[in-house]
């Protein structure tokens, strides 16, 4: 299985698996005018940094995207309805961690917490382009990828804050969330272990002949993981129906890609596992859309994984309340200049998409978050003695332990 | 009854699992043509085919990862990994993620993923194939820890791990591989985990030990019944997490005398934890301190003669008796 290398195909002609023209791992690129370095960027060691703000640069010059002829993306049969539903899904996952935000600081939030604003065009693309049975399996930064699948966020809310209506019962909080209801298998507090776990789930699904398929989110923090090295190649092996979406905010908690990754171009890993790799601009929400419908089909219609880099940038700090202290001068506002809820906002516009249905639609998530924080606020905690519950499938367990 | 060694009634184990639940499989590294590294599913490649019997790439952390991930969502994987000492490769998939998922999602999924592994000193395998880490486990909450020493033991009750709704890690001694014993042969027989066994009725002491350990403590019961006239009852508690404390109890309570026994080195074993307990509940009954059997404070050595020095044998169960018989030979 897969002797020859099918790395960094593209899919210009044929997106759904089709014989792709195999293009040889570009070099990287640094400085060849392809993605500008600003001089800004310049590190201690004096290597450059990667550009910041060059994601749609990168992927044009080192990746593929998925491009179609004129009037076949899949986004082009998107009724204004579901256009609308995608930029609702974006507007809730931030307006949902503007007030964990908030809340974190207002004393009612246990904890700490990773929130992913700028980064809700992949959540929405993907979350929109998956069917209702398909798998998720996400990362510490989570809120916005399990608020796409659809998940009631007055249960999410609660359970950020420790209550017993909270959708792990107040037992996982922000980083350990999940909703199987919505097959949303959790949130993961251990970078890069998704990756592995999703491999099984989609194990599973091809077992099981259910058709769907998993989806592993990770970031270029977790690309340098082991687990994530070996979910992948288990899953070429073994022709999974999964997705290995890298989010790339370029950060590392504090530490820059460049200074971690020894490659400019994360879809060169794909080339590892003779994986199909897709580039995709994170913050285009119906260019994620597009590149996760073209690979969940591939993946479903039984291809094989697929991996797909998603540029993004993150507008927060790693945790809420982070100085940020590492990041060069000017870089998050610059960032802030392609976040990516006013870029799909103006696009829906020019698309006539009447602007009285976006103004209710945020009016709506408005109030709908209004209302799921004050319901949060006022659900009781877990009883104490709940803590000894779920600890097996079994309860009361049957052993010493909790007899002492 | 039929006859059958370990390794057979272990392959015997999963091949009816197998049979019986579609939802089983089996994965690990050369467990297919090869039949594993110790022989033990030999065989089962031919029954079951490829999807069913499947050879991973050496990569613990995916295997069990995998493993793990497609328990939570239909599968009751089996898993093999090579030797004890490798499940530290997977640890972050056994002991951060399956022991931790339920409990996390606040019960909203249920992990029944059975890992076993095998190992063992004895075999001049040297320091890092040759450790028995159970301790490791029995610490977490969320696991469940299963190693029988008999053959039938070892059939029912890893038939029982892959039929229990958790993580179970299935630990099995290399020595016991080849002990022959007789074996059931319904295959809707099941083993209960969590129920100990008198392996041997004494008066004098309580010798509580598992894993390889009961064989030499069968060995050391008859040498001191010969030569000082002590009477040892060995007890196999099979399961050491859910543990039946209660075999223990009653068994110290009757000889008055306890000594635990594991091949797992001593300081800060699952020896110490028995021990506590023991000493805990059973305080008034006992007339000596309650002894420790298991390695010395070393890595497993490679040479003969230095193997020997380190991991105990019938001969430390015997002087720990005679220690607490307060016996000289």
């Amino acid at each position: 299985m897969a002797a020859t290398p099918r790395a960094r195909t593209t899919t210009k002609a044929a997106p759904t698996g089709g014989k792709a023209s195999a293009k040889k791992a570009t070099p990287t690129k640094r400085g060849s005018g392809k993605a500008p370095v600003d001089d800004h960027a310049k590190s201690a060691s004096g290597r450059k940094s990667i550009d910041d703000t060059a994601g749609r640069a990168a992927a044009a010059a080192y990746g593929e995207q998925v491009s179609f002829a004129r009037g076949k993306r899949p986004s082009d049969k998107l009724s204004k309805a579901e256009l609308v539903q995608m930029y609702r899904t974006m507007v809730l996952a931030r307006r949902f961690e503007e007030l964990v935000i908030d809340q974190y600081r207002e004393g009612n939030l246990p904890g700490f917490v990773h929130v992913a604003i700028g980064q809700e065009a992949i959540a929405s693309g993907v979350g929109h382009a998956l069917g209702d049975d398909d798998f998720i399996g996400s990362t510490h930064r989570a809120h916005a990828h399990i608020i796409a699948r659809g998940s009631n966020v007055e249960h999410l809310m609660a359970e950020m804050m420790g209550r017993i209506t909270g959708v792990c019962q107040g037992k996982g909080g922000s980083m350990h969330m999940a909703d199987m209801s919505r097959n949303v298998v959790g949130a993961n507090g251990v970078v890069g272990s998704g990756a592995p776990m999703m491999t099984g789930v989609a194990l599973a699904q091809k077992e099981l002949k259910t058709g769907n398929v998993a989806v592993a989110f990770y970031g270029d923090g977790a690309s340098s993981q082991g687990n994530v090295h070996e979910g992948m190649n288990l899953a070429q092996i073994w022709q999974l129906p999964i997705l290995f979406i890298l989010e790339n905010n370029r950060y590392a908690e504090s530490t820059p890609t460049w200074q971690t990754v020894p490659v400019d171009d994360l879809t060169v890993r794909g080339a590892a596992f003779g994986m199909k790799t897709f580039a995709v601009d994170g913050n285009d929400v119906l260019a994620v859309y597009d590149t996760t419908a073209v690979a969940a089909e591939y993946a479903r219609a039984g291809n094989g994984p697929v991996y797909i880099v998603a540029e993004t940038k993150r507008l927060s700090g790693h945790y809420v309340g982070d100085a940020e202290v590492y990041r060069p001068k000017g870089e998050a506002k610059a960032a802030r200049q392609t976040d990516p809820i006013p870029a799909f906002r103006a696009q829906l516009l020019e698309r006539k998409v009447p602007e009285r249905d976006l103004k209710a639609v945020e009016a709506e998530v408005e109030e709908t978050m209004e209302r799921a924080v004050e319901a949060a606020l006022a659900a009781d905690f877990p009883p104490a003695e709940d803590a000894m519950k779920h600890v097996y499938a079994e309860y009361p367990y049957p052993g010493p332990v909790l007899g002492l | 009854m039929a006859q059958m060694t370990y390794r057979e009634a272990v392959r015997t184990a999963m091949a009816e699992e197998l049979r019986r639940d579609g939802r089983v499989l089996f994965m690990g590294e050369d467990i297919a043509d090869m039949g594993g590294s110790q022989g033990v599913s030999k065989g089962m490649l031919a029954e079951f085919g490829p999807e069913r019997i499947r050879n991973t790439p050496i990569s613990e952390e995916a295997i069990v990862g995998a493993a793990v991930g497609a328990a939570m969502s239909g599968l009751r994987p089996v898993v093999e990994i090579m030797y004890m000492d490798f499940t530290s490769m997977a640890m972050d998939p056994i002991v951060g993620q399956a022991a931790k998922w339920r409990y996390m999602t606040g019960g909203q999924v249920t992990i029944p993923v059975t890992i076993r592994t095998q190992g063992g000193a004895g075999w001049q395998s040297g320091s890092q194939h040759a450790s028995m880490l159970e301790n490791w486990f029995t610490h977490i909450p969320g696991l469940k820890v299963v190693m029988p020493s008999q053959p039938d033991d070892a059939r029912l009750l890893l038939k029982a791990a892959i039929r229990d709704e958790n993580p179970v890690l299935f630990v099995e001694h290399r020595d016991c591989y080849p002990r022959k014993g007789e074996v059931g042969e319904d295959p809707e027989e099941v083993g209960e985990l969590g129920v100990g066994r008198v392996l041997r009725e004494g008066s004098d002491c309580t010798v509580v030990c598992w894993g390889g350990m009961p064989w030499l403590a069968l060995e050391a019961a008859e040498t001191l019944e010969q030569e000082d006239g002590i009477s040892l009852e060995v007890i196999d508690p099979r399961t050491l997490q859910p543990l039946d404390l209660g075999i223990i109890l009653e068994s110290v309570r009757k000889t008055n005398r306890c000594v635990v026994a594991h091949e797992a080195v001593t300081f800060g074993g699952f020896g110490a934890e028995v021990a506590a307990l023991v000493q805990e509940h059973a305080f008034d009954h006992l007339d000596a301190p309650v002894l420790r059997v298991g390695e010395k404070w070393a890595p497993v050595p490679f040479a003969p003669v230095l193997e020997a020095h380190v991991v105990p044998g019938a001969q430390q169960i015997i002087d720990a008796v005679r220690s607490v018989a307060y016996a000289t030979a």
